[in-house]
């Protein structure tokens, strides 16, 4: 039985009462989870205040340090902690590898980052005057942390928040608690001070509405869905707290008359089915020029015929099952609307059964052609595995048929032609544009959504303006 | 026998010839070097060219991760190799410990700021165009590097020359090498490629200078003393190689009416006596306010009185403390020179000034802790540089004085203000000419700030994240479409 982290202290609920966390792939439990309350989260919230006293005043060197040792942990742990977050999130576990590996190197980027925080210092900015611009640490931060990737997307908060000085509030997703948990055990073990980071686990709508209204929190690190952001963010309008928001995607990949066929339809069908397609950042949608289409399709249809769905700790094992029911009851709902309206399946468009699957939320790759405009699945987020495709004419109007979503997260160009790919670069409204590249985050840029799809960038050196203050300090001097 | 380092490679001077490194403080052999020439200077320069384009286009990533691994493994040798530098430099062994430690610190912060670097995409106003500012390594870098502190001050080098992407090509001094090639070995065992960290040993005037006058060499990055930055500025910037210099200085301390007198002796203490007042920056002038500088004056001698010279590798029973011999016999003949010629001029000398009295000290170049007042301004005390365990006191009626008489001097590297005034504070940050300035602190130079002189100290900056320009050039693109 799993156990919450309050003031350095693995403990339950005050409630007594706990959440099962149950595998995805076949429907047993995992472990347990205390099912946190108001009062458990705000406990949380006074310890971390209490830490931050102490923390805050650390020097930077000494908090990279901490950072640094617990790198060397994570590395260590690396298969055990893997195989956990396979088992209560689904994923493969090659997947739940990269995972893993990936949130270390965020935190390693941002302990790289010690000693070099800093302020500015403006000169004669009057007569006898000049000006100091000074960070300062917030103070207590809450990180709500989504089940697509509990650990990575975990981390983008904890690397800039732990090394600007703040201390945290962490909710990870209720389905999701455990590998969390025992990330964050790692921390302390790497020597983080107590109450520092503290995990409060149970149901959104009660701690983390808790963690997010609670006047002593001073910014929220959310993400999630479009929909819970809007809340999350009309919530900290009340005490104007700082929030950053990383929200839905319906990412558009474009693919030009001369581009690499072979290595965009590699790019595409990573990019859509990484993550049984759960992720905000997967590409939703696919704009083929007309004369490449049926060439590409071709290839990516017998591509994504290969990929083998299955238990992720089986051996061999692409792509797993959804994460919940819920989820693969809405990819359902959303194919079926498009087959409604005339969309072909190309590829998949059911529920796989059979022995191996029938207690788990598998459903199939699946491609769509012919898909109507005004279809779910272009209109709204995809977040299962399933990649309309579409027939463009030319790059302006694949630019504007990318752009015509409320979303702007990322989105990629395929092309070899300079111009394309500038114009898509500077057109595509998107906080990322990839070129001929797969969609790969990485750390040493800012990452973050225009438009619906968010507010506010997490990782790059930009991540550290989002956790610190900055105060403008004038001193006057004597005249000479 | 110690060897050279080329190309992944311990190796012999070509000549085959060898010099023997002598401790200071009993004038044993501690071991021998290569005695390498021209030719082995330009074989390592070709190793290193040969290496650039490959770990020039590594990843940032990769280069922070074989930092860091080089890091690791130097630190696991920390005991062994402060022992090793106490051996060939001179200074109390704990006191190596601490410049590994600093040695450690530095490679880290370039390890870790080798994924920050960044240029810039910039709008233009032509139509459908736009810029970039991408940087790139320079290349080949000579990392000329002297015996005061021959670990750190290699290490403010190497960290964010191989950060960068540049590879490097490093040359101790004659007599403090043997540190360093170990080092340098350490650093290529942890994976770094061949080629890419080389040392060559040698005479300055033949090894450094084929450094100066090579070509291939893009850059030169030389700590010495100002005579020879000369020399180095004239040939290197001959066909245009990048060049820093950090050279010598004479760092004013001025301590006012309202400071904290203990920490302020403290400060000027291990200010000027650490490493045997052989330090670039170190308190050289020391300007006390009038109404303070009986009480100062008296304290501070006490509490220098309890150094006790003697060999590095022993310590001194508290509450001594252990100050090493000077490096070199030739180091000692210029502090009593300019002893001499301050007591001719009239100083008064308060503590030492002589040579330690006992067989014990015959063998090593000790020179006893000293301390002069009524110095004339025109004694070469004060004038030049002094790289011994030297410091004239001054009295000041006043700041502006002390400010002034501060600045009277051709160097400008560290300085520093003892006062809670803020007035004061404003008045010394912005009127001393000096690359730093410390208020109330010890002169040291932290990683995160740049490190360098104004005046005859130097050109460039070695620390921070300044550091890192010095070893990349930026080069401006234009993209039409």
């Amino acid at each position: 039985m799993a156990q919450m982290l309050i003031g350095g202290e693995w403990v339950g609920s005050r409630s007594g009462d706990y959440i099962e966390v149950m595998n995805p792939a076949t429907g047993e439990a995992v472990d347990t989870a205390p099912r946190g309350t108001e009062a458990d989260a705000r406990e949380a919230i006074d310890n971390a205040r209490e830490a931050f006293a102490v923390w805050g005043e650390w020097t930077q060197a000494r908090r990279a340090d901490v950072l640094r040792r617990a790198v060397a942990l994570f590395h260590q742990n690396e298969k055990e902690l893997a195989t956990l977050l396979t088992r209560e999130q689904g994923k493969p576990l090659r997947e739940a590898t990269l995972e893993i590996r990936r949130f270390t190197h965020t935190i390693e980027y941002y302990a790289g980052l010690g000693k070099n925080i800093r302020g500015g210092y403006i000169p004669q900015i009057d007569e006898n005057k000049y000006g100091l611009i000074i960070k300062r640490p917030l103070g207590v931060v809450g990180a709500i942390v989504p089940w697509n990737f509990p650990v990575s997307l975990m981390g983008n908060k904890i690397g800039p928040a732990l090394l600007a000085g703040n201390t945290m509030v962490i909710k990870p997703a209720e389905t999701t608690p455990l590998t969390d948990l025992r990330v964050v055990g790692l921390f302390l073990e790497a020597g983080l001070p107590k109450g520092v980071m503290n995990v409060v686990t149970g149901p959104g709508s009660v701690v983390g509405h808790e963690i997010v209204a609670n006047p002593t929190v001073r910014k929220i690190g959310f993400t999630g869905s479009t929909e819970v952001g809007r809340r999350v963010m009309a919530t900290a309008a009340q005490t104007i707290k700082r929030v950053t928001l990383e929200l839905g995607g319906s990412d558009p990949m474009i693919v030009c008359d001369d581009a690499d066929l072979d290595e965009a339809v590699k790019a595409a069908a990573v990019g859509r089915f990484f993550n049984c397609g759960q992720a905000c950042l997967a590409i939703k949608r696919l704009y083929l020029f007309d004369s490449i289409a049926d060439d590409f399709i071709e290839k990516l249809t017998t591509r994504v015929k290969k990929l083998r769905v299955g238990n992720g700790l089986a051996e061999g094992t692409m792509l797993g099952p959804l994460h919940s029911q819920s989820q693969r009851d809405e990819v359902e709902a959303q194919v079926q609307d498009a087959v409604d309206r005339g969309a072909r399946v190309l590829v998949g468009g059911e529920r796989l059964r059979g022995e191996g699957f029938d207690n788990g939320n598998f459903y199939a790759p699946t491609l769509l052609a012919d898909v109507p405009e005004d279809a779910r699945v272009a209109t709204e987020e995809v977040f299962g595995p399933a990649l309309p495709i579409f027939r463009v004419g030319s790059l302006g109007e694949a630019i504007a048929k990318a752009n015509d979503s409320i979303y702007g997260l990322g989105s990629s160009i395929w092309t070899n032609d300079l111009a394309r790919a500038t114009r898509a670069a500077e057109r595509l409204e998107a906080g990322y544009t990839w070129v001929n590249s797969a969609q790969i985050i990485y750390d040493e840029l800012p990452f973050g959504g225009l438009k619906q799809s968010g507010y506010g960038k997490e990782h790059g050196i930009e991540a550290i303006d989002y956790y610190s203050e900055t105060k403008a300090v004038v001193v006057a001097t004597k005249k000479a | 026998m110690a060897k050279m380092f080329i190309t992944g490679e311990s190796v012999e001077a070509l000549s085959g010839e060898t010099y023997e490194v002598r401790n200071p403080a009993n004038g044993e052999v501690v071991d021998t070097v290569p005695k390498g020439n021209a030719d082995d200077a330009r074989r390592a320069i070709d190793a290193a060219a040969a290496a650039f384009d490959e770990w020039s286009h590594t990843t940032t990533e990769e280069r922070a991760r074989l930092l860091f691994k080089a890091a690791e493994l130097v630190d696991g040798e920390r005991k062994a190799l402060a022992e090793l530098l106490t051996k060939e430099q001179g200074k109390p062994l704990m006191e190596a410990g601490g410049e590994l430690e600093h040695f450690h610190h530095g490679i880290e912060f370039y390890a870790g700021l080798a994924s920050k670097v960044r240029g810039a995409q910039v709008p233009l106003p032509a139509k459908n165009a736009y810029g970039m500012v991408i940087r790139k390594p320079l290349g080949v870098c000579g990392a000329i590097v002297p015996w005061n502190f021959p670990i750190t001050l290699m290490g403010t080098k190497v960290g964010p020359a191989l950060a960068a992407g540049n590879t490097v090509v490093v040359k101790p001094a004659s007599t403090t090498p043997l540190t360093t090639i170990r080092i340098i070995e350490l650093m290529n065992q942890a994976g770094i490629p061949k080629g890419v960290l080389n040392v060559i040993t040698g005479p300055g005037g033949v090894v450094g200078e084929e450094l100066l006058v090579n070509p291939q060499v893009r850059r030169i990055a030389f700590t010495g003393e100002s005579a020879t930055g000369k020399h180095v500025a004239a040939v290197a910037c001959g066909d245009f190689k990048r060049v820093t210099l950090e050279l010598g200085g004479s760092d004013p301390m001025i301590v006012c009416d309202d400071a904290d007198i203990q920490k302020a002796i403290t400060g000027a203490m291990v200010g000027r006596f650490w490493n045997a007042g052989q330090a670039c920056l170190a308190v050289k002038r020391l300007f006390v306010f009038d109404q303070v500088y009986d009480e100062f004056v008296n304290g501070l001698v006490s509490k220098v009185s309890r150094y006790e010279v003697g060999d590095g590798m022993s310590k001194a029973e508290k509450p001594k403390i252990r100050m090493g011999p000077l490096h070199t016999a030739a180091q000692r003949d210029e502090i009593e020179a300019q002893v001499k010629d301050a007591i001719d001029r009239g100083a008064k000398v308060l503590l030492g000034g002589a040579r330690p009295e006992g067989a014990q000290y015959e063998k090593g170049n000790y020179y006893l802790p000293t301390i002069l007042t009524d110095v004339a301004e025109d004694a070469r005390a004060v004038r030049e540089e002094t790289f011994g365990p030297l410091l004239p006191i001054f009295r000041v009626g006043s700041l502006d004085e002390a400010i002034e008489k501060a600045n009277q001097s051709i160097y400008g590297l560290g300085s520093s203000i003892w006062t809670k005034n803020l007035d004061n504070i404003e008045t010394a940050i912005d009127r001393i000419e000096a690359g730093n300035v410390w208020v109330n602190s010890l002169h040291y130079g932290y990683d995160e700030l740049p490190f360098g002189g104004v005046k005859a100290s130097g050109f460039g900056r070695e620390h921070g994240p300044e550091a890192l320009d010095y070893y990349l050039e930026p080069k401006g693109v234009v993209i039409t479409r």
